[in-house]
């Protein structure tokens, strides 16, 4: 069983996020503050670490350099209040894996998590899914031998949902990631985007390869 | 803006400096005058001495035996032969009887000395003094006043070789105190000016030996300590606010998540708990809006800037938003008439960008376009973004880049109402300027990417 650690000290916070995480399947533990959770971090083995930035007793930064220093390689995900790219950046040196601003979805941490968890391994020539082919050299994709004419931010998109099959990719992962926007946008870009890239990716008759995760993000499957 | 370069024609303007040539001003005055006094009394003197042994001279022959006279001019001549005075005796036509004048200088006959011309060739300067004796002879007695005269012209040469370099000397220790003071003041503008800029951690340069002008500069350091000490606090506030306001947001938040899946779905019940959701993400975009434009305007300039390439930037922004704009029948094109980079925090540079154009696709009916372009030259470059929307009245374009301010058509439209407000900050913090015009229709807003301060 996947087991997370979650290092939170609002209770409120800290009993959604684990009641979350239960009801997805994880083993959760979790500490209070910031001395007990490194306590637990050292003597029991983590798939991830879920680290609030501010703690009582010892902050989560200085707690995730004092794991990284001891060798320490579980992947950790920064919940923080703060929000800029300063602090982003304080909080990826100082170790963390991925970052998250609070207030965030539910969906939004567990579909992180699970990014972390199952980090893409780099350095490949292509990318297959399914029928899905995606050559990363001449960035060209094909579906079951048909070429598919994307478009250059279409066919960043493909390459990240193919690097991450049958997980939930947020919208708010591909806003920072494929468009690189780091702050809050009320629009329906990603939709539009994902909308077309779908229409490219299924000739009629053809099965669905994207499907919507109402509320959070979008799933790309690979058949079974 | 920066000061022009330190000159003295520049400086004529300040203060100080004008004070220094007036100070070298009047003691040049004041030489002159002393020097002017000492001049006159002491040639007076000089001349009084002569004049007095001209007249006596003159009473004492006058006195003596009309037939003795030129016995007396004789012999007085034979005795000393380098006497100083000179007489002349000559008769009623004026030719010379005796004497060591031997032509009558022109001259008023009436015993008193005046100032006159040897009636030789080369005329000497002389005071004299003439009578009509009792029988009608002319009696002379005159002495040089050449010597007098030198010794004026050497007190004139030693003056003008003093003074002149005095009052060169006083311009010039004006010039360089007040140019000194000058540097000064500079010195202070410049650190002042990043004070304003942003950067509380500054402090005014002060000497240890401590004049009037670094007493209030401790003065001043002390207020900004005390200021930036306020200032960190207020700023740890707001952290703490943010936190302890995001806190229980996220637990609702969460808590209604929960709940919303746990719900049967297509239920009056399911849409509540959605439509709660989404008034809480409400509350919460303007919670954070509020603190990121707080947080951009006490950013410091230098933190995260480097050079932006302009046109890729627009380039990069108009691909991302084209088949938005296409899925609400809109077009948008670009046109970059310049090649143009600018010293800039990307990051930020684009999320004023984004919300421009984001705004103009959210308010452009069907059928309208939106254009972005670049203009001018590359070292001022000007980002306009048009639309052919509903437009802004004249009277509330500069409103709507306050905080909050929203149109009246912008009510029912998504987000946090401070997406131009967060523009603003941002091109604020770069010290570009931002303005809104009058596209008719629709409206064009222009952000000249060029620091202005």
């Amino acid at each position: 069983m996947t087991r997370i650690l979650v290092i939170e000290d609002d209770p409120e916070t800290a009993s959604e996020i684990t009641a979350e995480l239960a009801r997805a399947g994880y083993h959760v533990g979790h500490a209070a503050c910031g001395p007990t959770g490194l306590a637990l971090a050292r003597t029991q083995p983590w798939d991830a670490w879920v680290i609030d930035r501010m703690l009582p007793g010892l902050d989560g930064l200085s707690l995730i350099q004092t794991l990284r220093h001891e060798g320490h390689a579980t992947p950790a995900l920064v919940l923080s209040a703060l929000d800029n790219v300063a602090d982003r950046i304080t909080g990826l040196r100082a170790g963390g894996d991925d970052y998250l601003v609070k207030p965030f979805a539910l969906g939004e941490l567990s579909a992180r998590l699970e990014a972390l968890m199952r980090r893409p391994a780099g350095g490949q020539a292509a990318l297959h899914v399914g029928a899905l082919a995606l050559n990363l050299v001449t960035r060209t994709a094909t579906r079951a031998g048909r070429p598919l004419d994307l478009l250059s931010r279409e066919s960043q998109l493909l390459e990240y949902l193919m690097r991450r099959p049958d997980q939930v990719v947020t919208r708010q992962m591909l806003l920072e990631d494929v468009f690189g926007y780091r702050f809050e946008l009320k629009t329906n870009l990603i939709d539009v985007h994902i909308g077309r890239l779908r229409r490219k990716l299924d000739a009629p008759g053809e099965p669905p390869l994207l499907s919507t995760v109402r509320g959070i993000g979008f799933i790309l499957h690979a058949p079974a | 803006m920066n000061p022009p370069p330190l000159t003295l024609a520049t400086a004529w303007h300040n203060r100080s400096l004008r004070w220094g040539a007036a100070v070298a001003c009047l003691l040049g005055f004041s030489l002159l005058a002393m020097f002017g006094l000492m001049y006159w009394r002491s040639s007076a003197l000089l001349f009084d001495t002569l004049d007095r042994s001209v007249r006596e001279q003159l009473e004492l022959l006058a006195a003596r035996p009309p037939n003795l006279l030129p016995f007396m001019i004789t012999s007085r001549m034979n005795q000393q032969p380098d006497i100083v005075t000179q007489v002349g005796l000559f008769d009623a036509t004026r030719h010379p009887l005796v004497g060591d004048i031997q032509a009558l200088p022109p001259l008023r006959l009436d015993g008193r000395v005046h100032p006159t011309l040897s009636a030789e060739t080369q005329a000497q300067h002389w005071r004299a003094a003439g009578k009509i004796l009792p029988d009608g002879r002319i009696l002379v007695v005159a002495r040089s006043a050449e010597e007098i005269l030198e010794v004026r012209q050497r007190l004139v040469h030693g003056a003008l070789a003093g003074i002149i370099p005095a009052i060169l000397l006083s311009l010039a220790g004006g010039a360089w105190a007040g140019l000194a003071t000058e540097r000064r003041l500079r010195r202070l503008n410049q650190v002042a000016e990043r004070i304003i800029g942003g950067e509380l951690h500054a402090r005014l340069p002060t000497r240890p030996q401590g004049d009037e002008l670094d007493r209030l500069c401790t003065i001043v350091n002390r207020i900004l300590d005390r200021l930036e000490e306020g200032v960190g606090a207020l700023r740890a506030t707001g952290e703490n606010i943010a936190h302890d306001i995001r806190t229980p947001l996220t637990a609702l938040r969460a808590r209604l998540e929960r709940a919303a899946l746990t719900a049967p779905p297509e239920t009056p019940h399911a849409h509540d708990l959605t439509q709660s959701i989404a008034n809480v993400d409400r509350a919460l975009s303007i919670v954070t809006a509020l603190l990121r434009i707080s947080e951009i305007a006490h950013l410091r300039r230098t933190s995260a800037f480097a050079p932006v390439n302009l046109p890729e930037l627009l380039h990069e922004t108009a691909e991302a938003f084209q088949p938005v704009a296409e899925e609400q029948g809109l077009t948008l094109t670009t046109t970059c008439q310049t090649q143009a980079t600018v010293t800039a925090d990307r990051q930020l540079l684009v999320e004023a960008l984004v919300n421009l154009v984001d705004n103009a696709v959210k308010f452009t009916p069907p059928g309208g376009h939106i254009t972005l372009s670049l203009t001018g030259t590359p070292t001022h470059p000007t980002v306009t973004v048009t639309d052919t929307g509903p437009g802004i009245p004249p009277d509330k374009r500069t409103k709507v880049f306050e905080r909050f301010y929203r149109g009246d058509d912008a009510r029912s439209a998504p987000g946090s109402g401070l997406g131009l407000s967060l523009v603003a900050a941002i091109t604020k913090l770069h010290g570009f300027e931002i303005q809104m015009h009058d596209n008719a229709p629709g409206c064009r807003v222009a952000l000249q990417c060029w620091d202005k301060k």
